[in-house]
């Protein structure tokens, strides 16, 4: 196998904390009452209702579809009753419509999980035709379940002036307390193999390969030997760094090769899946498994029984603390994603959608102190970025309200890791003023081309 | 879609903060601080306290911060800037200089920009600008360390070893002379990520850089002085640095490259402070110019390298057009310099055969003894004073008893009415007869051109200097006929007063000439002293004359043998 890899320049370490959960295997859990299922969980145009008010649904069934390019389709998470079609809020504060399905009794919201009768298919078994796959997928509703939620239908589509000739899984996983990935690497390594064999050879790749952070040693040990009954597949270490696991990061550090500014992976023949979505696509082209589950972690130190879970999209944040057994002390906030890109709420009613990594309670001693005082111009948050960008003068210019100034320095190329918010000495929250630099760079944009239309 | 950005993360953070950052510091500078104590006494300690602690009460009031938590010592800012001022200041330093400097630092280097993180030029080396200009003998009166003798700098002359300097056994500021504590001091900070290690590294590269083009020795310029503090603890302020990597090495390389070419172009031996002061002014230029290339500008990476290559390929070019320029220049302004020169004293004494020149003591005035054959004729002076209209030329001619017989005034800017006059002959005739004993005398009886009093006191001016030379030229020890030339054959042995006590030697003649020099016993300092008069020796042989320049740096000894030589010879 060979040595560790790692982008070259910038990144810093964090504290993980997966230790918490790395141990945990993935649990099932059923809705408790009721779902919520967001219509709009992808890139693109919302979906819409296939059902209305009062239909019984059974879990798979399609809910929500829409013939727009970039959309995936819904399906029911749970057998229940629709209740409603109604706006609810997101964790990104926009009110998003949703099918509200009430739960019927459990028994039989069973899922058609995979038969554990029926064997995952292995290196020698046939992938159906290009086209087909396209079409299972795209049936599935399957969605980049690592946080952009781009429809995985229209990534498989290659177009003919950039060829793929290497397939990466993203299983770095660098966001602390997550270890949604590190398990399912563990448990489901057959089918994570098989859905990247699928991706191979649907865009007709040469190469495979699953990347993970060395800090997880059970699931490298895992991918390392399912890699050897897959002759055109292999397993990748990586340095643990935040963050290997964005996509340029990780090409650079698993191929050596440097996506163009402002360009996608597909310009240097690369094309990055999550972990969770090559199993489901194994799950949709070799079972007929439509997306209505993902798997993510609950933990954070005030956690009382933190893991990981298997649950129903559309699930309410608040069940999922009570899955893992509330939380140990009162004083405490709820962050949805990593604790790093992840966003703060106290909705409890918020759902889970196709691509929640997981939730972290956090303490207040952990609290990122927002003090914000004045830069002592260190220079640690230009030595940590990955983009290699001075996050300092981007975001002084941001303040200023100098757009022109921030986007020469490059506030558009920012990846909103965070990494240069975490080392601040001063507090300052960078990583909002960058968001902000980047809204008020997009409504600049808009605001010349409403005065300029070309 | 609207966006809150309060709940955006990062929800978890380092534990690092200002105060953290500015007390790791402070532990870096222990070992400095520990060492000078050490080496210059309990008063190095009140020196460095008293300056932190006067950084941060002075600081106080203004910080708005007066009294929270922190109170009194704030964010660590004012007292680490504090230390490394107070580490900066000479041993003898007087009691109030620590807190005249605080205020300074504080009010003119920081506060008066607005405050910690504001500031363009580096609070402490702005105060230390101010203090060397205002006080320039309290803060450079260096001592030896240990005994507490006034002595010299190694920069300001002082002999001593690379271990000496090393471990900072040396003269010079309490923080600076022990190189060893401050590297630990740079390790320190290095390992806690606190400093990036281009910026000292392409300080101490820039400053070898330099020493090898002006001809100094490397080592002995990184070792000395307060490079090696500076790379560490200055050049590295976070808030007067860039903060790009490529600018850190361009910015280090300047502050290095700079500091050799003041120290040794200019009245300054140490030239950190204003160095490093023009370098701070330059910082967010390079940060702006100097920015790297964003992660995927493939192209633009090509682009710069293809760029440094060319900027480095036409520097190199343009430094060989300008010494080859300079050197071509100097082959032609010496040759025509050379010729004028002996037509001018062939004018004044047409019989001359042989000239030589003597050594100067005052280094403005030129002397040439002119003989024939062995006969001396007399003397020939120049030397440059400045007139009412610019620099002027004074050239006297002294017979063989050192009576001035005649005076020139050549090139020069005097007005053409009036202060011309100071060329004729009736103004130039009164010099004649006066010699070095009756200098004193010039003023009070040649009279002065009406109108011309400038013009006039320059030239009298011009011919006292060059009375005093010939003055001090009579009077030095190996004097008078230093030409070797048409010696009888044989070895002959004689003896000279060195540096540390006497030279013997063996001076062998061959042809009328000397052919060698043997050094029979000295006490001279080994490794300088010996050095110099193997030196010397070659310096006498090969000029067939005693009137070489000595050594520089050991002129003690240079005079010996010189004399051991001449007393060899004295039968002769
Ligand atoms: S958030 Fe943006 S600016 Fe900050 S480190 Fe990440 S990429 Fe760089
Ligand atoms: S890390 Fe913070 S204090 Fe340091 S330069 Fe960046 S913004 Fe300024």
């Amino acid at each position: 196998m060979p040595g560790i890899k790692k982008f070259p320049i910038g990144g810093t370490h964090l504290p993980e904390n997966k230790d918490l959960t790395t141990d945990s295997p993935i649990k099932w859990l059923n809705a408790a009452q009721s779902v919520a299922i967001p219509l709009k969980q992808h890139l693109g145009v919302a979906c819409k209702a296939v059902v209305s008010a009062g239909d019984e649904v059974h879990v798979g069934q399609l809910i929500g579809a829409n013939s727009e390019g970039l959309s995936a389709r819904i399906h029911a998470s749970t057998s229940g009753t629709v209740t409603a079609i109604e706006k609810r809020v997101m964790i990104d504060h926009s009110a998003t419509e949703c099918v509200v399905i009430q739960c019927s009794n459990a028994a039989d919201q069973q899922e058609p999980g995979i038969d554990a009768a029926v064997p995952v298919k292995g290196p020698a078994d046939a992938v159906p035709e290009p086209d087909e796959v396209r079409k299972r997928v795209e049936e599935a509703g399957i969605v980049g379940m690592g946080g952009a939620a781009f429809p995985t239908h229209v990534k498989l589509q290659v177009k003919k002036d950039t060829p793929i000739d290497s397939i990466i899984i993203n299983g770095a996983e660098c966001e602390p307390y997550i270890t949604t990935d590190d398990r399912l690497m563990q448990e489901r390594t057959a089918e994570l193999y098989r859905g990247l064999d699928i991706i191979r050879q649907t865009v007709g790749a040469q190469r495979g390969y699953v990347a993970c952070e060395v800090n997880k040693p059970a699931a490298i040990k895992a991918i390392t030997e399912e890699a050897e009954r897959w002759p055109q597949l292999e397993a990748v270490r990586l340095d643990t760094r935040y963050p290997h696991g964005a996509e340029k990061h990780l090409i650079k550090a698993v191929l050596n090769r440097e996506v163009p500014i402002r360009q996608l992976p597909m310009a240097v023949g690369v094309i990055v899946n999550n972990v969770q979505t090559a199993i489901a696509i194994t799950e949709a082209v070799d079972h007929a498994i439509p997306l209505t589950r993902r798997v993510l972690t609950v933990s954070g130190s005030v956690v009382s029984q933190p893991g990981n879970f298997s649950v129903p999209v559309g699930t309410p944040l608040g069940d999922l603390v009570t899955a893992a057994g509330g939380p140990t002390e009162d004083d405490y906030r709820l962050v949805v994603g990593g604790p790093m890109t992840g966003m703060l709420t106290d909705d409890y009613g918020i759902p889970v959608t196709k691509s929640t990594s997981g939730i972290v309670l956090i303490r207040p001693g952990e609290y990122a102190d927002r003090s914000a005082e004045v830069c002592i111009r260190c220079g640690r948050c230009v030595s940590v970025c990955p983009m290699y960008l001075q996050p300092n003068r981007i975001t002084t210019f941001v303040r200023n309200e100098m757009i022109e100034e921030a986007e020469e320095f490059g506030v558009n190329d920012c990846i909103l890791c965070g990494a240069c918010s975490f080392v601040c000495p001063s507090r300052r929250p960078l990583l909002q003023w960058l968001r902000e630099g980047k809204a008020k760079s997009a409504s600049a944009a808009e605001e010349r081309r409403r005065r300029n239309p070309v | 879609m609207s966006l809150q950005y309060s709940s955006t993360g990062p929800h978890i953070h380092s534990q690092d903060s200002i105060a953290r950052t500015m007390w790791s510091i402070a532990v870096a500078l222990l070992p400095a601080t520990v060492v000078s104590a050490w080496l210059f006494g309990p008063y190095a300690l009140y020196l460095i306290f008293a300056t932190a602690v006067a950084s941060a009460l002075i600081e106080m009031p203004l910080n708005g911060d007066g009294f929270s938590l922190r109170f009194p010592l704030g964010d660590g800012s004012a007292f680490i800037a504090g230390m490394i001022l107070g580490l900066s200041l000479a041993p003898t330093s007087a009691w109030w200089v620590p807190i005249v400097g605080a205020a300074l630092m504080v009010v003119v280097g920081k506060y008066v920009f607005g405050g910690l993180g504001n500031n363009i030029f580096n609070p402490a080396l702005v105060a230390r600008a101010i203090l060397l200009l205002s006080w320039p003998y309290q803060i450079t009166r260096w001592v030896s360390p240990l005994d507490g003798t006034t002595s010299a700098t190694p920069l300001g002359g002082l002999e001593v070893g690379y271990l000496e300097l090393f471990l900072g056994n040396v003269p010079g500021s309490l923080g600076e002379t022990s190189v060893v504590a401050l590297l630990l001091g740079a390790a320190f900070l290095i390992v806690r990520g606190l400093i990036s290690w281009r910026v000292p590294l392409s300080v101490l590269g820039g400053a070898a850089v330099a020493a090898v083009l002006f001809g100094l020795d490397p080592l002995f310029t990184l070792l000395s002085g307060s490079i090696m503090f500076g790379a560490v603890f200055m050049a590295t302020d976070m808030v007067t640095s860039p903060t790009g990597k490529t600018s850190h090495l361009v910015y280090g390389a300047g502050c290095g490259f700079l500091t050799v070419v003041i120290r040794r172009y200019t009245a300054y031996p140490e030239g950190i402070t204003f160095a490093f002061l023009i370098m701070n002014g330059l910082a967010y230029l390079m940060d702006r110019l100097g920015a790297d290339p964003i992660f995927g500008q493939v192209e633009e990476r090509k682009r710069r390298v293809y760029r440094a290559a060319l900027l480095v390929g036409a520097v190199a070019l343009m430094a060989l057009l300008t010494v080859a320029g300079f050197a071509g220049r100097a082959f032609v302004a010496d040759r025509y310099v050379e010729a004028e020169l002996e037509r001018s004293i062939v004018a004044g004494y047409p019989t001359a055969t042989r000239i030589v020149q003597a050594t100067a003591y005052d280094p403005q005035v030129s002397i040439y003894r002119v003989y024939e054959d062995r006969q001396l004729l007399g003397y020939y002076a120049r030397t440059r004073v400045n007139g009412y209209g610019g620099p002027m030329q004074i050239t006297a001619l002294l017979d063989e008893h050192d009576k001035l017989t005649s005076v020139v005034v050549g090139e020069h800017a005097e007005t053409p009415t009036i202060g011309t006059q100071v060329r004729s002959g009736g103004f130039l005739e009164q010099f004649a007869g006066f010699g070095p004993d009756d200098r004193d005398g010039l003023l009070d009886e040649v009279e002065f051109i009406t109108g011309a009093t400038v013009s006039s006191r320059a030239v009298i001016s011009g011919v006292e200097r060059i009375l005093a030379a010939r003055d001090e030229d009579a009077a030095a020890p190996d004097e008078p006929d230093a030409a070797l030339a048409d010696l009888e054959d044989g070895v002959f042995e004689g003896s000279g007063r060195g540096y540390a006590g006497d030279i013997v030697v063996t001076v062998t003649v061959e042809g009328g000439r000397v052919s060698a020099i043997e050094i029979q016993s000295h006490s001279e300092t080994p490794g300088i002293g010996d050095r110099a008069m193997d030196t010397m020796a070659d310096r006498i042989i090969d000029a067939g004359s005693l009137a070489v320049d000595a050594v520089s740096g050991a002129t003690g000894s240079s005079r010996g043998l010189s004399a051991a030589v001449e007393d060899a010879l004295s039968g002769n």
